[in-house]
């Protein structure tokens, strides 16, 4: 359909102004996506007042390139440090990270941002052609559908979980353990917060993914007998050669299509992308290097899901007026107080803002590229800084981000807590990244088990008698009879399994 | 990075002077800017209007005031820093008919409402829609209540959390029809308004400029406002008096408070400066992108206000049943 409208949505988002802000926006969210804490979220609540003066499209072009921005910053820690900036680049950090180690780090960054840009530019095709019918998706899936998509989804990370698959689903119900604290949607009922307010919302992804990735891997890496320092390999090209870019075409390809598709359901979109992505990347690798011990495949995969699925968000958003994550809710507020109201009639009735948004996407990404080719130069040499002065240095950091988020100091106290558990469960053996999964995903279970048995006055039945939601439950439980024939067992991937200390 | 630091050591620094500063005088005040916190996230109706009074504050004090976005626990968390916050006039409250005369009913908190804070004046009001998917086959709120009556506990509407504006003003058709819809909770009018036109659940009240566009397409049928007179938006819609349900008449506010001990000079300058904000065309229009209508109120009416909406919330709470443990 209307590539005529795409171009009007370019010539408007390469207006100076629009590539301006397009600018700005990608750079904060660099910027402020680069270290742990201050998130995406805050900088742009801040950053709302300021908006009410710009124009609607210039808002929203300066807001969503703080988005992509801050979710490439965030999988510049994820490479760097392994601190995860959110749900979406958990799992850039298992490849990533060990990418760096072995003094691939610039590979890997290059990789994260190139996988990123060939996403965007088909997902905002894709939006151009199909935006409407897609939003139609969104529309289909209830209470029944979320639940049996993100069964499949749990179910599935145990199974392709490298270490025990006890462990691993320990992991995971551990995650959504402890996602049950906070106030129950449904009641209102304050549960495990042991009357603690600052807990009434429950634990927020930061402190776990801090305190448990980041907080954790300094100890375990002071702990560690050998050499500290953070690259114990010569550096090497900061660029990937011809043969890593043929490698990573096809998981790039493969990660858009995922992120596309799962980018479309608000919620559970971004972060199931990037586990799918990478899941779906282990039936196809192979060769001597493998998936979780720093394959290149394992970062662009995910990162060009998670980017697919961060552009694909943007249509229940616009046309549905559902927001996928708070960020997406702060959007809408922009929008609205410029007196554009989400909803079906959003394309028709400004099809400016609409395609001028979507070409500013793709523009943002190639802004991305730019903006952060040069600076791979600069994080590699930061990894280069002998580890006693980069430790206390990221401990600083890790802390003062996670009481700047909030200013309470009880999550200072948690990530402290979460750190020693981190640790503990590296000793053990344990994979934190399947608790993670739970954490991220937990609350939506329970949410959509629950909704679904209210609708259906507690009767199961609802999951089987619509056709969607059977068709996910059945995958389901094939994936986990799979996991218990032996020779399967065999074949199980490494998806999630960490590499042992250096 | 540099960006990042600068926020911070902002946000530090202003809490910091926040918490330091000794009592200034009332003849003063202000003499730093002003705090205003905000119990609810950022980009939503809330915190819209309060931006926009903070906005016009900073212009009539002469002071920036600068909104504090302190979230989480229904809102009580922000209400609970500010019952806490020294009563000086340099932290003040902008909270909403939910935080202020629901939650007492339904959590146990350290504070009181009416005791901890002074009202200043009340800043927003908006009506709600009741709208139902049109497979139902309902055309007014006498037929739902006749199709509600033929099946008890078959039908169900979205609420957008337990005590939300959105569920209290189905609680109050529920008991004032003598109907029993239940609630399916969601986590916010829009996920709920969806699940609505998907035909998942059957109606749900919501804020009528978001549900405009659906009601036009014929995605959803709109049955009554809440309000007792007409919603601009909505002139064809009939109010819940008019199509049947006599007595029925809620919207939801917003409203300015201060920590109980905050000097009364201070109370009546910020009241006098809000009125005067909230008179404002260009607010009253930026209001209405909102769907927000510009109401303000002086301190009394606000307390009275509060008093009467703490009292019929109560009633409904208990006589519906809700609970929180």
């Amino acid at each position: 359909m209307d590539m005529s409208q795409l171009a009007l949505g370019f010539a408007a988002a390469l207006t100076p102004e629009s590539l301006f802000y397009c600018f700005l926006g990608a750079f904060l969210g660099t910027a402020i996506g680069v270290l742990p804490g201050i998130g995406a979220t805050a900088t742009i609540a801040l950053l709302l007042p300021i908006t009410l003066s710009l124009g609607p499209l210039s808002a929203i072009i300066m807001l969503s390139g703080i988005y992509y921005g801050s979710q490439y910053g965030g999988s510049t820690t994820a490479i760097l440090i392994r601190i995860p900036g959110e749900g979406s680049s958990v799992v850039t950090a298992i490849d990533g990270y060990r990418m760096a180690q072995r003094g691939e780090a610039g590979v890997a960054l290059a990789t994260a941002a190139i996988g990123s840009v060939v996403a965007g530019s088909f997902a905002t095709l894709l939006i151009g052609a199909l935006a409407l019918p897609l939003s139609a998706v969104a529309l289909k899936f209830g209470a029944p559908e979320y639940f049996a998509l993100i069964t499949l989804g749990l179910i599935a990370s145990v199974t392709l979980a490298h270490g025990s698959v006890p462990k691993s689903l320990a992991m995971v119900i551990v995650g959504i353990m402890l996602s049950m604290v906070g106030t129950d949607l449904y009641t209102g009922t304050r549960r495990l917060t042991f009357g603690e307010r600052s807990l009434a919302d429950g634990i927020s992804f930061v402190v776990i993914s801090v305190g448990i990735f980041g907080l954790g891997e300094v100890i375990r890496t002071i702990g560690a007998p050998t050499d500290r320092d953070l690259i114990t390999a010569k550096v090497q090209g900061l660029f990937p050669t011809r043969a890593q870019f043929r490698q990573m075409a096809a998981p790039i390809l493969r990660g858009t299509a995922i992120g596309s598709l799962l980018g479309l359901l608000p919620g559970a979109g971004a972060t199931l992308s990037s586990f799918a992505a990478y899941a779906a990347e282990k039936r196809f690798v192979r060769g001597p290097h493998k998936l979780g011990h720093g394959a290149i495949e394992g970062v662009a995969a995910p990162e060009a899901a998670n980017n697919a699925a961060a552009q694909t968000s943007f249509i229940p958003m616009l046309t549905l007026g559902l927001p996928a994550n708070p960020v997406m809710a702060l959007m809408i507020g922009a929008l609205v107080i410029q007196g554009i109201r989400p909803g079906p009639n959003v394309i028709s009735a400004n099809p400016t803002l609409f395609w001028g948004l979507v070409a500013s996407m793709w523009i943002g990404n190639l802004i991305l590229v730019v903006l952060n080719l040069p600076l791979i130069r600069l994080w590699v040499m930061l990894l280069r800084i002998p580890y006693r002065y980069l430790a206390p240095a990221i401990v600083a950091l890790c802390v003062m981000g996670v009481y700047g988020t909030a200013f309470s100091v009880a999550e200072v106290w948690l990530i402290t807590g979460f750190a020693a558990f981190g640790y503990a469960l590296y000793r053990f053996g344990f994979e934190p990244a399947p608790l993670l999964m739970g954490f991220v995903l937990g609350p939506l279970l329970e949410e959509q088990l629950r909704r679904a048995l209210i609708i259906s006055k507690g009767s199961p039945l609802i999951f089987v008698e619509r056709p969607i939601s059977a068709a996910l439950l059945a995958l389901s439980v094939l994936v986990l009879a799979a996991m218990m024939l032996p020779r399967l067992r065999r074949r199980r991937a490494t998806v999630f399994q960490e590499p042992e200390a250096i | 990075m540099n960006r990042r630091h600068a926020l911070m050591a902002l946000a530090i620094a202003s809490l910091a002077v926040t918490g330091t500063a000794g009592a200034a005088s009332a003849q003063s005040w202000p003499t730093k800017p002003v705090v205003m916190v905000v119990p609810f996230a950022p980009g939503g109706a809330t915190d819209v209007s309060a931006r926009l009074v903070a906005e016009g504050l900073s212009k009539e004090l002469g002071q920036s005031v600068v909104v504090e976005n302190r979230t989480g626990a229904a809102g009580n968390i922000g209400v609970a820093y500010a019952v806490g916050a020294r009563p000086d006039g340099y932290t003040l409250l902008f909270a909403t008919m939910g935080t202020l005369t629901t939650n007492p009913h339904l959590y146990k908190e350290t504070f009181d409402v009416q005791k901890d804070l002074v009202p200043i004046s009340k800043t927003f009001e908006v009506d709600h829609v009741l709208v139902v998917k049109p497979s139902l086959g309902v055309n007014s709120i006498q037929e739902l209540v006749a199709l509600a009556k033929s099946k008890p506990g078959e039908l169900t509407y979205g609420s957008a959390g337990i005590g939300s504006s959105v569920q209290m003003f189905a609680v109050m058709l529920n008991m004032m029809a003598g109907i029993d819809v239940r609630q399916v909770p969601y986590k916010g009018s829009a996920e709920a308004r969806v699940a609505v036109v998907g035909g998942e659940i059957d109606m749900v009240m919501d804020s009528p400029p978001s549900a405009l566009a659906q009601i036009r397409s014929g995605a959803l049928k709109a049955l009554a406002v809440t309000n007792d007179k007409r919603n601009e938006t909505l002139p064809d819609v009939p109010t819940m008096a008019e199509a049947g349900i006599t007595g029925y008449a809620a919207s939801a506010w917003g409203a300015l408070l201060a920590p109980a001990g905050t000097p009364q000079p201070i109370v009546d300058r910020l009241a006098t400066a809000t009125r005067k904000v909230l008179a404002d065309p260009a607010v009253i229009e930026k209001y209405k992108k909102t769907g927000l209508g510009a109401v303000s109120s002086s301190p009394e009416e606000l307390r009275a206000l509060i008093a009467a909406d703490t009292k019929r919330w109560g009633d409904m709470v208990k006589a519906a049943g809700i609970k929180v443990e």
